[in-house]
């Protein structure tokens, strides 16, 4: 929760660039809550549908030594749903996240971050671009030490 | 250049001028040489190579009987798989000069002359070049031994430069003007090696360290880390170079430290010790001219395993007479036929007699075997009075065959005093007469196997599992106290009542073979003309020196009978008389002729019946009647179903066998003789004796056979022989047959009495009979356990729905020493799950000559069973797993345990698993950014095995088992939506 409140300060000075975009967006997006709860529906595998189209934006990170890493590591892909920005928050980066904490949301943006919890590494790989129906799909592999699990997001 | 030419002209000008005074009488006062550096260059010679060649083996542990090699005193097996637990990197650096400094120098002769009263000066000027240094530059040649390598043959060559040209090495002097020393080059390649030292090996001939390996009943932990090494121990071995110069070979060792433990039968444990060879380390300095220079490295690494049982076991407790009171005792177990130089190390004392043996004799027409106390025979000391212990009777430990026992063995004694009786403190032997090594000593063309060191020059041990031999059974355990055997008691003045022998431990590690004997063996050969040799699978055994001869007229048949050669026996079985004999057949009649008139000198020349080439008979006992007959055993089976309704015999080919003197135990026989040439005339009777077999007749009666006597198995009566005409002998019947020359030909006949052969050996008599005349020949017949071939493979079907697993298993009839034989029965075979087939007869090659062999497919799990053979199956699966190398590219390395040989990978294709690749290698590596989660790639680790099982194993089957492989991070690539996976082959090895 430390790192969450700590997230949630820290991102305060994006939420401004993040209100800029989502004007110049315009149509799409709106700051509601079914976004959030897309997010949080994505985090945890289970299906969910949205009035209005939102958009996805796909990030890639990594995770090093256990934490969420800008540059080094085992790649893996963060989704964002909403209004989001271009390139992950710095803020986001140096913690680790787990399958209960690993959901961001800021203005009109809701991250869900790659988490990392007991050499199990899940990661979310959006198929699409936006929809308003969307349909996780956990696939799991074992690669040496780890256990990488690839969210698939399909959306239409 | 200028002023030099202007030098020469002018020191030839005055060595011109210099003449013409030399033609009146002139007197040489002084003269001197001096030269002054004008000028130096760097000469580079022209261009050579250096080859260095590069010969790196591994060795395992001798643990299998198969495939032993020697090196130097040890025995090792060459080593099928490895897994190092990283590369090695052999870095050879070659030193070679690159250039030479040539120093230019004018050199003047300075020559004071006396003409008269006249003194004039001379002088001669040479512009002379002399190498001053020598440039040393490098190369390092680098060797990979990879991670999977077994061996490692390669050669390298590197560039170097080589002297051509006509320098001095010193600048000329008085005495030599105008001339100089010439140059050369001297040595100028150098090499160095850099080893690696010590590494550990994670897995070696597919038995990952740290896991057990059984071995009958003992199970062997391999220690881990299992370390190689290639520095250098204590006890030489020596290498040679292939190019077979001594000295060329890098000396290294190969040694372990190895520790791990066995749980024998009787429970007792086991400790692999660590042991160590080497040979020592140097490398030469070696040169040649031209292209071939050649720097020879080999190196071999190996290691070597020890075991100890640690326990007490009481041999025996003798008391002493008072005659024998005074003096040192050497007890002597002595097993086995006379042989004097077994125990001449004897020198004095009491002789033990442990066991005893015999054979069978004729004392009444019927040959009966009598007990033969064979000590007494073979030395002279007495052995009445001997302390008698059975070690056997006391140790219920089951060696591995290919083991080699060596016995720790302690004693005390008991000492009347004033006090009453006192007992010593135990004495162990001392350590040195423990660490026994062991050698083939091949200068007889036998192997046989010698303790090298401790308390005598040679003691003889020989263990094998067939028989199940105890340890008692073994071989020898000299014992002495008051002193080493060579010197005289130090303890005379105690007055021993009694002694106490036990055995402190026991150990297990390398190979044994069995003891030596002599055999006698008859080879019935077609021969036109002198058979020069015998080719056994132990050498060649030269009629000439043998005490050997031919029957037969001139141009006709002839029988060689009376060849000798030094057979090896295994061991004694003290409770069964049969001595356990070892297999030593020869396998082919030498295609050459002695010519008479030149001596030993060969001459090609068809010296056999190409019909009947292989005619070997079993040993025949010592003092058995030479006789020109051939006889054997061939499998029959009792019925043509396994389910057996209706009893029928049919005998299979080839007949006759390859060898002839081995069956299988608790199998059904028949029995033939074929007689080569009309020995005591054509017409006579045969009376064949056996003992120890059952006979089986067609109504169920089986009549058991008799350990001590013979029984009679068929008389022919008095009737005509036909040269090289076999003759089936069963129970009370006879009848011609006809060659069976193709393995799996069989020839039905019907219902009639069959021999059932025994666990051991037994002895067969044959007698040629006529109203006066009778001669008997007694034959030994070796009743070996088979083994099983055990052969799983997994093929990459285009199409599969689960991976499958191919399983045969074949019969291996087998002789201690490892030659073997296929053998053909009825046996069907059995597990516990999966399914079986009855068995099929199969054509195979024997060591020379076909054999039929019974081979079984199915799926077997948990438990196998064939022709009495029985085996534990434990299954391992080997499941590929993933370890990403690079997860921008997507690089997936593949590896699965156990013996795995490639892979295959699938996609789902219409419905199907379709082979999208296969690949060969331990490993592989592919590339699965194009691998996508929605369409996975099914991998297929490709096994193959071949195991041989003895009776009582266990085996591991590995079976194969998939794994999707997708990716589910992210790379470069991307998850494009609804795109096919494609599997891209990246590396494999």
């Amino acid at each position: 929760m430390i790192t969450l409140r700590y997230l949630l300060l820290a991102v305060a000075a994006v939420v401004a660039v993040a209100a800029v975009a989502a004007a110049m967006l315009g149509a799409v997006q709106r700051a509601e809550p079914y976004v959030e709860n897309l997010a949080l529906a994505v985090a945890a595998g289970k299906p969910a549908k949205t009035p209005v189209p939102v958009t996805v934006t796909t990030y890639r990170a990594y995770y090093y030594n256990g934490v969420l890493a800008y540059d080094k590591g085992i790649p893996v892909y963060a989704v964002g749903f909403g209004q989001c920005p271009a390139a992950l928050p710095p803020a986001v980066y140096g913690k680790t996240y787990t399958l209960a904490n690993n959901t961001v949301h800021f203005g009109q943006c809701s991250l869900v971050l790659p988490a990392y919890q007991d050499g199990r590494i899940v990661n979310y790989v959006p198929l699409c671009s936006g929809g308003t129906d969307f349909e996780p799909e956990t696939a799991s592999e074992q690669v040496g030490n780890y256990t990488i699990d690839a969210v698939l997001i399909r959306c239409g | 250049m200028r002023p030099q030419l202007l030098i020469t002209a002018i020191a030839t000008a005055v060595a011109l001028l210099g003449l013409i005074p030399a033609a009146n009488a002139q007197t040489l006062i002084s003269q001197n040489v001096n030269c002054v550096r004008i000028g130096a260059f760097n000469y580079t010679g022209v261009p050579a190579t250096a080859t260095v060649g590069f010969n790196w083996k591994a060795y395992a542990p001798a643990w299998s009987q198969w495939g032993m090699i020697q090196m130097g005193n040890w025995l090792l097996s060459p080593l099928s798989s490895v897994q190092w637990n990283y590369t090695l990197f052999y870095n050879v650096t070659v030193q070679y000069i690159d250039a030479w400094l040539v120093g230019n120098y004018n050199c003047t002769l300075t020559q004071v002359w006396q003409s008269g009263n006249k003194t004039y000066t001379t002088y001669q000027t040479e512009i002379v070049g002399r190498v001053d240094k020598e440039y040393w530059n490098s190369t390092v040649v680098s060797f990979k031994v990879g991670i999977n390598e077994v061996s490692h043959v390669e050669s390298k060559t590197v560039p170097i430069r080589e002297y051509n040209a006509q320098y001095c090495s010193d600048l000329p002097t008085v005495s030599s003007w105008p001339n100089c020393a010439s140059y050369y080059q001297q040595p100028s390649t150098k090499a160095s090696l850099q080893k690696p030292g010590e590494w550990p090996a994670l897995e070696i001939n597919g038995l990952a360290t740290g896991a057990n390996y059984t071995v009958g009943n003992v199970v062997v932990t391999l220690q881990k880390p299992y370390m190689y090494t290639d520095s250098a121990g204590p006890d030489p071995v020596k290498l040679y170079s292939d190019t077979g110069q001594s000295g060329l070979s890098v000396g290294f060792r190969y040694g372990v430290t190895a520790k791990g433990s066995a749980v024998p039968r009787d429970t007792s444990t086991v400790e692999i010790d660590t042991y160590s060879i080497q040979q020592p380390p140097n490398i030469e300095i070696y040169y040649a001219t031209g292209t071939n220079v050649n720097q020879a490295i080999s190196v071999a690494a190996k290691t070597y395993l020890w075991g100890t049982v640690e326990r007490n076991l009481v041999l025996g407790y003798y008391t002493f007479t008072e005659q024998e009171q005074q003096k040192f005792y050497y007890l002597c177990i002595y097993i086995g036929p006379p042989d004097p130089s077994w125990c001449s190390w004897i020198k004095d004392g009491v002789t033990a007699v442990l066991h005893t043996t015999g054979f069978p004799q004729s004392v009444t027409g019927e040959p009966v075997f009598v007990y033969f106390p064979t000590l007494k025979a073979v030395t002279k000391v007495a052995f009445q009075n001997g302390p008698n212990f059975d070690i056997s009777s006391g140790l219920s430990f089951i060696v591995p065959y290919g083991s080699v026992l060596t016995l720790g063995a302690a004693y005390h004694y008991l000492i009347p005093s004033a006090n009453g009786i006192v007992a010593s403190p135990y004495t162990t032997l001392a350590p040195e007469k423990r660490t026994w090594a062991i050698a083939w000593d091949n200068l007889t063309g036998i192997k046989r196997l010698w303790f090298q060191r401790g308390l005598v020059a040679k003691v003889q041990l020989a263990v094998d599992n067939y028989t199940q031999n105890m340890l008692g059974r073994l071989g020898v355990l000299p014992l002495s106290f008051g002193g080493p055997l060579d010197t005289p008691p130090t303890t005379i003045g105690d007055i021993y009542s009694s002694a106490t022998f036990t055995i402190k431990w026991l150990g297990t590690g390398d190979y044994a073979v069995p003891l030596v004997w002599n055999q006698i063996y008859d080879f019935g050969v077609k021969a036109l003309t002198y058979i020069g040799s015998v080719e056994s699978p132990w050498g060649v055994f030269n009629v000439a020196n043998q005490s050997a001869s031919l029957i037969g007229g001139p141009g006709e048949a002839k029988t060689l009978v009376g060849l000798k050669y030094l057979g090896a026996t295994n061991l004694f079985d003290p409770g069964r008389f049969a001595p356990y004999l070892d297999l030593t057949l020869p396998t082919k009649i030498v295609n050459t002729v002695v010519n008479p008139g030149e001596g030993m000198s060969y001459v090609t020349g068809v010296t056999y019946n190409p019909i009947a080439p292989y005619y070997t008979s079993p040993p025949r006992w010592p003092g058995s009647d030479p006789m020109p007959v051939v006889i054997g055993f061939v499998p029959a089976s009792a019925c043509d179903t396994w389910y057996c309704t209706t009893p029928g015999v049919r005998v299979w080919g080839p007949l006759p066998r390859e060898y002839a003197g081995v069956v299988m135990p608790n199998a059904s026989y028949l029995m033939y003789v074929a007689f080569v040439n009309p020995y005591i005339g054509d017409t006579f009777g045969v009376r064949v004796w056996i003992n120890k077999v059952d006979f089986v007749f067609p109504n169920g009666t089986v009549v058991y056979g008799d350990q001590k006597h013979m029984k009679l198995l068929v008389d022919t009566g008095i009737r005509k022989w036909t040269p090289y005409q076999p003759v089936l002998l069963g129970p009370g019947w006879f009848r011609d047959a006809s060659f069976l020359t193709s393995p799996c030909s069989s020839i039905y006949l019907g219902a009639v009495p069959y021999i059932f052969t025994p666990n051991y050996g037994f002895f067969v008599t044959v007698e040629a009979y006529t109203s006066s005349v009778s001669l008997k020949a007694t034959y030994l017949i070796i009743a070996a356990k088979p083994v099983l071939e055990v052969i799983t493979n997994t093929t990459a079907s285009a199409n599969i729905t689960a991976p499958t697993l191919n399983y045969t298993v074949r019969l291996w009839g087998e002789t201690p020493m490892g030659q073997m034989f296929r053998e053909w029965h009825l046996f069907p075979a059995f597990g516990e799950g999966g399914m079986w087939r009855d068995p099929v007869c199969s054509a195979s090659t024997g060591d020379v000559y076909p054999e039929a062999q019974a081979v079984y497919s199915g799926d077997f799990r948990g438990y196998l069973e064939a022709a009495g053979v029985e085996a534990n199956i434990t299954e391992a699966y080997s499941r590929p797993a993933f370890v990403v190398l690079d997860w921008d590219k997507g690089l997936v390395n593949i590896s699965a345990p156990g013996p795995v040989y490639g892979y295959a990978f699938y996609v789902q294709r219409q419905g199907a698993w379709v082979k999208a690749a296969e690949v060969r290698g331990r490993w592989v590596v592919v590339n699965a950014s194009r691998i996508y989660p929605w369409d996975p790639v099914k991998v297929v680790p490709l096994l193959s095995q071949d195991i041989f099982v003895q009776n009582g194993e266990s085996v591991v089957v590995w079976r194969p088992a998939e794994a999707l492989l997708f990716k589910t991070w992210a790379d470069a690539a991307g998850y494009p939506p609804g795109a096919q996976s494609q599997v891209v082959i990246v590396k494999a090895g």
